[in-house]
């Protein structure tokens, strides 16, 4: 009797597992792979995964495999399963010069007769702007992120200290301005760090004061402060005006105490240190929603650099299909949903309704009862930025805003893009010369910006080493393509 | 056929080398899950080193990707940090054998000594510990100690002055040489120690009977008993003074630029470089490089120890 008993059992789980198997055979599945800029449990993701299967398999007839790879691991793991056939749609970030390398690696797939033959519901979602930003010689290799573009660079402050001294916060809107205030909380508060890295030791993200050209990683212009947006002399990091000011604050705000001494070993967010009180203010840089949504205890300072994007800040997020991927067609199918069924892009980002986000009354998404940022297993709705395609979704009732699509569209207006915007140099026989460039970069960069060492102390050493790896001859011929480009363009 | 007495009685052993095999089989299947690790792990990878010749293309696979002759080779040579690199990478490791050797010798020899074994079994734990700790827990410790503004030596031994260690690279051949010491003796020292403790006893015994104090015994006894694990263990150690310890050199010194000429390493730069290109290619050439110039230092080593002493090579 046991025996039969145990045998019936065996032979139920066996047919349960094969159900499903059988039902979903029929049916390509897809891989995803996102970087987590929140928690996600895997119980969270699994219930995620099966909702939006159900919805795929009713819509497009296709499943998908979520991978979910911690940010700080995420283009090593994902380039390591792009040699395999098991990654299918990756995103990837381009300031570094990912896309580039991708392209020059044979890692992409080219989409642009599929865009080509896409429905117009598809094609209507991207501006030119955002195509040209995800496309090389001409092809379309990924889709960007739907997102506003580039930000402004403001400070971030400990809300206490701001309060107890009278700060006018919105009153800092200059780097003169900061540092007035920056000496006068040192004097009144010596025992906390009084101005500290945005993270780790890079002393703000995403640099406005410098825009890099061409796609590269090594060719810069000027930014906005320091000459228009039409400025079209590439030079090196080091030797931009814009670069040299903010070097110069910090070196004198470092030299005098203001900036944390262990700046370019320090292993912590900003953010962090100021919302807890160790620290005073950080350079931060920000977009439509305040920066007081996403830091409790904290007031925000004017704008110090007005918005701006360049190159790859309109894509500086995208999504593409790995060449090694065995379902090409599926994946452009799920690639193109993403970005225009409102549904699935919820379910995806948000999770699922009820569970791990709630609609109220205005219809506005927010955490269901007794969860915040901090507990709820599905991290996606603090963790928007790394989706497609957010403006599918509700807005957030944290949201100054009522319409996400209406205000980011006003905002990218706004913003000011550069005349080289568009241009493209072809890195793929400099692999080289990238490699010796970014190592001289490394050395210097940091320590110039969190004003350990001061610019015109390495600056001859920094030009030696650029003359040795044979940068001003690339940076001229860069320069000579750029002319030809703008002068075509013109 | 041969006959071979086993237990009283006469058992038949195939001949040959087959026969030899299934006479052992219970051996050579007790071997066969590490020979199988030995091929798949250590063998098997090194047709990989194909890639070291290739424009690698993700989409072409690494034998359909063309061919690029020596060109991956080119960017660990195509800058002045060539030197550099090349410098620290075998400046560090020739000063790690040295002083890693000596002290693992002297604290397996300062273990020998020891009679209380409980005391001897502690000891051999603590020293132990280091090595277990991941380099990266061990950036932090470094931290703790040399923060600017709340290390220990600055804040304790220093009387509060504020002496940015991450911004001088003076100190740091000093600071990476005795970490790495501090993490590795422990482990070094038990091998040592092992082979201390399996010399003959009588020698010594011969050795105090002949009138010879604790350091001529250790002279004329103890270091000649070391001395084939010691030729053994400086050959391995030969055959990697290309590769370094990525962790030692990259987190301890926090990754810090100003530091870059002494910290900067063949694999270090390596990952620095390839990191922003995806080219593993240029990996594969970097890896191979290594391999190629650790195994020519290996054969000219063995070939020097082989003609000082015969025995003593390892082959």
């Amino acid at each position: 009797m046991k025996k039969f008993v145990a045998v019936l059992l065996c032979v139920l789980m066996m047919l349960s597992a094969m159900i499903p198997a059988a039902m979903a055979e029929d049916m390509v599945t897809v891989s995803l792979y996102i970087p987590t800029l929140a928690p996600y449990t895997e119980e969270a993701i699994q219930k995620v995964q099966a909702a939006i299967n159900e919805h795929l398999a009713e819509n497009y007839g296709i499943q998908t495999k979520l991978v979910y790879i911690e940010i700080g691991n995420f283009e090593q793991a994902a380039n390591l399963a792009m040699t395999t056939p098991e990654l299918d749609i990756t995103c990837y970030f381009t300031d570094g010069g990912q896309l580039a390398n991708y392209v020059r690696n044979g890692q992409l797939i080219d989409l642009t007769d599929r865009f080509e033959a896409a429905p117009d519901e598809v094609k209507s979602v991207f501006t030119e702007a955002e195509l040209k930003a995800s496309s090389m010689n001409g092809k379309l290799y990924g889709f960007v992120r739907k997102y506003q573009y580039g930000g402004y660079e403001t400070v971030v402050m400990n809300k206490d200290i701001v309060e107890e001294m009278g700060i006018d916060a919105a009153s800092i809107d200059s780097m003169d301005k900061l540092g007035e205030v920056l000496y006068q909380v040192h004097e009144a508060h010596p025992e906390i760090y009084t101005l500290v890295p945005q993270s780790s030791k890079d002393m703000t993200w995403i640099r406005p004061y410098i825009r890099s050209v061409g796609l590269t990683t090594f060719g810069f212009l000027n930014n906005a402060d320091h000459g228009e947006l039409t400025d079209t002399q590439i030079k090196s990091m080091f030797e931009t005006d814009s670069f040299r000011d903010f070097c110069a604050y910090t070196n004198k705000w470092y030299n005098d105490g203001l900036i944390m001494a262990d700046a370019i070993s320090n292993t912590r967010e900003g953010s962090d240190m100021v919302t807890a009180g160790a620290a005073f203010a950080t350079l931060h840089n920000a977009d439509i929603d305040p920066l007081e949504m996403f830091y409790p205890n904290t007031v925000t300072g004017g704008i110090i650099v007005d918005p701006m994007a360049n190159c790859a800040d309109i894509g500086n997020l995208q999504f593409g299909i790995s060449s090694n991927s065995a379902h090409p067609d599926e994946a452009f199918t799920l690639l193109c949903a993403l970005y225009t069924d409102a549904k699935l892009h919820t379910l995806l980002s948000f999770g699922i309704e009820g569970e791990h986000y709630v609609l109220n009354a205005d219809g506005k998404a927010e955490y269901p009862e007794g969860m915040t940022a901090e507990n709820e297993p599905y991290g996606g709705f603090t963790a928007s930025a790394t989706y497609p395609n957010y403006l599918l979704n509700p807005v957030r009732a944290t949201a100054t805003v009522d319409d996400y699509a209406a205000t980011v569209a006003e905002w990218d207006d706004s913003v000011r893009v550069p005349a080289a915007f568009g241009f493209f140099y072809d890195t793929s026989d400099k692999g080289d010369f990238v490699a010796a460039y970014k190592n001289i970069e490394e050395k210097y960069r940091d320590v110039l910006l969190t004003g350990t060492v001061a610019l015109d102390d390495v600056l001859p050493a920094i030009q030696s080493e650029l003359t040795a790896i044979g940068f001003y001859d690339v940076i001229a011929d860069m320069q000579a393509q750029l002319d030809a480009y703008l002068a075509e363009q013109a | 056929m041969s006959k071979k007495k086993r237990g009283g009685a006469v058992a038949i052993k195939p001949e040959g080398s087959w026969g030899n095999v299934w006479s052992h089989r219970e051996l050579y299947l007790m071997l066969l899950p590490g020979l199988i690790y030995l091929v798949i792990n250590n063998y098997l990878p090194i047709g990989g080193l194909v890639m070291a010749f290739k424009q690698f293309d993700y989409s072409k696979g690494i034998f359909g990707s063309p061919w690029a002759g020596l060109k991956n080779f080119k960017f660990l040579f195509a800058t002045r940090d060539a030197a550099i690199m090349i410098r620290n990478t075998l400046g560090y490791n020739a000063v790690f054998i040295v002083l890693g050797t000596v002290l693992a010798i002297a604290v397996a020899v300062i273990m020998n000594e020891l009679r209380n074994k409980s005391a001897q079994k502690l000891y051999q734990i603590f020293i132990l510990i280091p090595y277990l700790i991941s380099m990266v827990v061990v950036s932090y410790i470094g931290y703790a100690f040399l923060s600017t503004d709340a290390g220990f030596i600055n804040k304790s031994l220093l009387g509060g002055q504020r002496l940015n260690w991450y911004m001088t690279p003076k100190y740091w051949p000093f600071i990476l040489t005795f970490i790495y010491l501090w993490k590795t003796f422990g482990y070094n020292s038990i091998i040592y120690y092992a082979t201390v403790i399996g010399i003959d006893t009588s020698l010594y015994e011969a050795a105090v009977i002949d009138g010879a104090n604790r350091w001529q015994s250790l002279w004329h006894v103890t270091l000649p008993g070391l001395r084939p694990t010691i030729i053994t263990l400086t050959l391995l150690a030969i055959g990697r003074v290309f590769y370094s310890d990525f962790g030692l050199f990259y987190q301890v010194p926090m990754d810090s630029g100003l530091l870059y000429d002494v910290t900067t390493t063949i694999d270090v730069y390596v990952y620095k470089g390839l990191i922003v290109l995806n080219d593993v290619g240029r990996s594969a050439a970097a890896g191979f490089f290594q391999s190629i110039c650790g195994f020519l230092l290996v054969m000219a080593a063995n070939l020097v120890v082989s003609k000082l002493d015969k025995d003593s090579a390892l082959f």
